[in-house]
C-alpha cells in the first residue's frame, strides 16, 4: 500500500524555488532516505509530509488525506527536527510524561529505557541541552511515540559516532518489532545505508532517484587510467561524473549496464574498474557540474 | 491503514492541561506586575488638602484599581506572545491543527484571566489589611472600607471579564501581526489616529463597556465581543502556516 503519493509537488518560498514537481510514493512500513545536499528541499518536503506549511503547486496525500492542518493526519505523523520546542517549565522527564498522552501507540517503556541508557540527567532542561543529546532526547520522542508516519530530520546531527550507531540501532530494533513508515534525512549515507530499504534522492528540490537501495548499489561503476586508452570505450556514453585527476589520468562514473561485456575488456588494458560507494555516487549524481571543486582551483 | 476518528474536542483538552502546566512561568509575570502595583498603591492614588488657616485636612485616597490595570497589561502581553512563533513552536511535537492550538490558548488565556480577576480583587482586599495595620485607623475612613463578600465576587468577575477583552483584543492583534508584519506599525497609527480624529467614537465605544450598570448586560456584551474577535483571529489564521 502507498502510504505518501506526490504529484507534482511544488514549494517556493517568495522567489526561491524548494521543491519543483516532485512526484514520487513510498511504501507502508518501509525505511527510506531522503537524501540530497544542503538545501535541496529536504526539510521543506518533511515539513509538506508533517503538515506544518503547505504546497505552492501540485499535492502530497499521505493515506490518501492532505496533511495540513489536519487533525488526524498530525494524530498519525511526528517530526523530529531541532527545532522541537519543549516549554521552559518542563523538565525532561516532564516532557516525556507530557508528550505521551498524545501519541496512541507511545510506548513508556521504551521511552524510559532509552533516556536511562543515554544517561540524561531527569532535572535538565531542554533548552539547556547541548546540541548532540538535544537530538538524542528528540530521537528517543521519535522512536517511542511509534507513529505510522515518522520522519527524522538530520537526526544525527551533533551527535557522536556512538550515539549516532546506538540510534541507528535502536530505530532498527523497534522498527522490525512494531512497522511503520519511517522517513530519515540525512547527508551521511554511508552510516545509514545499512538500515535503509529506499532512497530517494533529490536534487534542488527535483526528484534525481528512487531506488532499492540494493539497486543503487550496484548502480554504476568507477574506471580510472590512462586517458588515451579509456576515451574510445565512454565515448558517446552519459558519463555521470568525469574527473581528470593528474595530467592524461582520467577517472570516469557511468552505469553499469552502459558497460556491459568492455568491462574485461577495460581490467586487461590496464584500466581500474571498481564499484561505486552509494555515498560518493550520491555525491556525484547531485553534482551542480561537472568537474568538482578542482574546476575552481583551474582557473588559476 | 486509517486511523479512528479523532475528536479535535479530547484533543484541544490535553493541548489546554499541556499548556496550563508548560505556560505556569507566565503566571510568575501576573504575580510580580500584581505586586508592583500593590506596592505603588500602598502610596495612595491621590492626594487632596486644603488649608483655612486655623484647620488642615488632606485625604488621601487608596484604590487596589492599579493592580487591575496592571493585569490588563500583562494579559495583553501574554494574549499577544501566545501568538508568536516561539510558542506556536512548542505545538509542534503534540498532536494539533490550527483550531486546536486556537482553542487551547483562548482555554489557557481564559484560566489566566480567571486567576488574575480573583487575584487582582484579593488584592484590593490585602490593600485593605496593610492599611488596617499600619495606619492610624482612627484616621481611616469607613465607607467602602469592608468590602462585602459578595463585591468582592462582583470585583473579581468584573476584572476578569475585562481581561477577558483585552486578551481578546491582544490575541487579535497578535495574529494580524504574524499575517503581516506591516500591522505593527499600522494598528498605533491607527488608535492614535481615531483617538485624535474621531475622539467622540472611541469614547462611545469605551464608554459602551465601563459605562455598563447591569452586571448581566455587562457580561453579555464582553462575552459577544471577545468571542467575535476570538473568531475572527481563527479565520484570519486558519489557512496560513504557523511555523515556517
Amino acid at each position: 500500500m502507498k502510504v505518501i503519493q506526490s504529484h507534482n509537488l511544488s514549494k517556493s518560498y517568495g522567489k526561491t524555488t524548494a521543491l519543483n514537481d516532485l512526484t514520487f510514493e513510498i511504501e507502508e512500513n518501509t525505511i527510506t532516505g531522503l537524501i540530497g545536499r544542503n538545501g535541496a528541499g529536504k526539510t521543506t518536503l518533511l515539513k509538506i509530509m508533517a503538515g506544518h506549511i503547505q504546497p505552492t503547486h501540485g499535492e502530497l496525500r499521505i493515506y490518501s488525506q492532505k496533511p495540513f492542518n489536519n487533525l488526524e493526519r498530525s494524530a498519525g505523523t511526528i517530526l523530529i527536527d531541532d527545532s522541537m520546542m519543549y516549554p521552559d517549565s518542563f523538565r525532561l522527564v516532564d516532557i516525556l510524561s507530557e508528550v505521551a498522552p498524545f501519541y496512541a501507540n507511545w510506548n513508556n517503556t521504551l521511552a524510559n529505557g532509552l533516556f536511562d541508557y543515554f544517561s540524561f540527567n531527569p532535572n535538565q532542561l531542554h533548552s539547556n541541552l547541548s546540541k548532540g543529546s538535544k537530538s538524542t532526547f528528540n530521537s528517543i520522542i521519535g522512536i517511542a511515540s511509534r507513529c505510522p508516519l515518522t520522519l527524522f530530520d538530520e537526526p544525527t546531527t551533533g551527535m557522536d559516532s556512538a550515539v549516532r550507531k546506538d540510534f541507528y540501532k535502536a530505530l532498527l530494533k523497534d522498527y522490525l518489532k512494531h512497522p511503520r513508515t519511517i522517513i530519515l534525512s540525512s547527508h551521511l549515507l554511508s552510516e545509514l545505508e545499512e538500515i535503509l530499504e529506499e532512497i530517494l534522492l533529490i536534487k534542488q528540490g527535483s526528484k534525481r532517484l528512487h531506488l532499492p537501495v540494493m539497486e543503487l548499489k550496484e548502480l554504476a561503476v568507477g574506471i580510472r587510467g590512462n586517458a588515451q586508452i579509456l576515451q574510445p570505450f565512454v565515448e558517446g556514453k552519459e558519463l555521470i561524473y568525469r574527473e581528470e585527476f593528474a595530467k592524461d589520468n582520467l577517472y570516469i562514473v557511468l552505469r553499469k549496464e552502459l558497460l556491459q561485456q568492455e568491462g574485461e575488456v577495460m581490467k586487461q588494458k590496464g584500466l581500474e574498474v571498481f564499484p561505486i560507494s552509494t555515498d560518493d555516487l550520491c555525491v556525484y549524481l547531485t553534482a551542480s557540474n561537472k568537474g568538482g571543486i578542482d574546476n575552481v582551483f583551474k582557473k588559476d | 491503514m486509517s486511523l479512528k476518528k479523532i475528536d479535535p474536542l479530547s484533543i484541544s483538552l490535553r493541548l489546554y492541561f499541556y499548556k496550563l502546566k508548560g505556560y505556569s512561568v507566565l503566571l510568575y509575570g501576573l504575580i510580580l506586575a500584581q505586586i508592583i502595583a500593590l506596592l505603588f498603591s500602598l502610596n495612595g492614588i491621590s492626594y487632596m488638602s486644603s488649608n483655612n488657616g486655623e484647620l488642615s485636612v488632606s485625604v488621601n485616597t487608596y484604590s487596589a484599581s492599579l493592580v487591575i490595570v496592571f493585569s490588563l497589561v500583562w494579559i495583553f502581553y501574554t494574549a499577544i506572545q501566545l501568538t508568536t512563533k516561539r510558542y506556536k513552536r512548542i505545538e509542534i511535537p503534540l498532536v494539533t491543527n490550527n483550531i486546536t492550538g486556537h482553542l487551547s490558548d483562548i482555554g489557557f488565556l481564559m484560566t489566566a484571566c480567571f486567576f488574575g480577576g480573583l487575584t487582582s480583587s484579593l488584592a484590593g482586599v490585602l490593600l485593605r489589611v496593610i492599611i488596617y495595620f499600619t495606619f492610624d485607623r482612627s484616621q481611616v475612613i469607613v465607607d467602602q472600607f469592608f468590602l462585602p463578600f459578595i463585591d468582592l465576587l462582583l470585583g473579581a468577575a468584573v476584572s476578569a471579564l475585562y481581561m477577558i477583552l483585552i486578551s481578546a483584543i491582544g490575541y487579535l492583534i497578535g495574529v494580524l501581526t504574524k499575517v503581516s508584519m506591516a500591522f505593527v506599525i499600522v494598528i498605533p497609527t491607527v488608535i492614535l489616529g481615531l483617538l485624535r480624529v474621531y475622539a467622540d467614537f472611541v469614547q462611545t465605544l469605551v464608554a459602551f463597556f465601563t459605562r455598563e450598570t447591569s452586571f448581566p448586560l455587562f457580561v453579555l456584551k464582553v462575552l459577544i465581543t471577545s468571542m467575535l474577535l476570538f473568531g475572527f483571529s481563527f479565520l484570519l489564521s486558519n489557512r496560513r502556516e504557523a511555523v515556517q
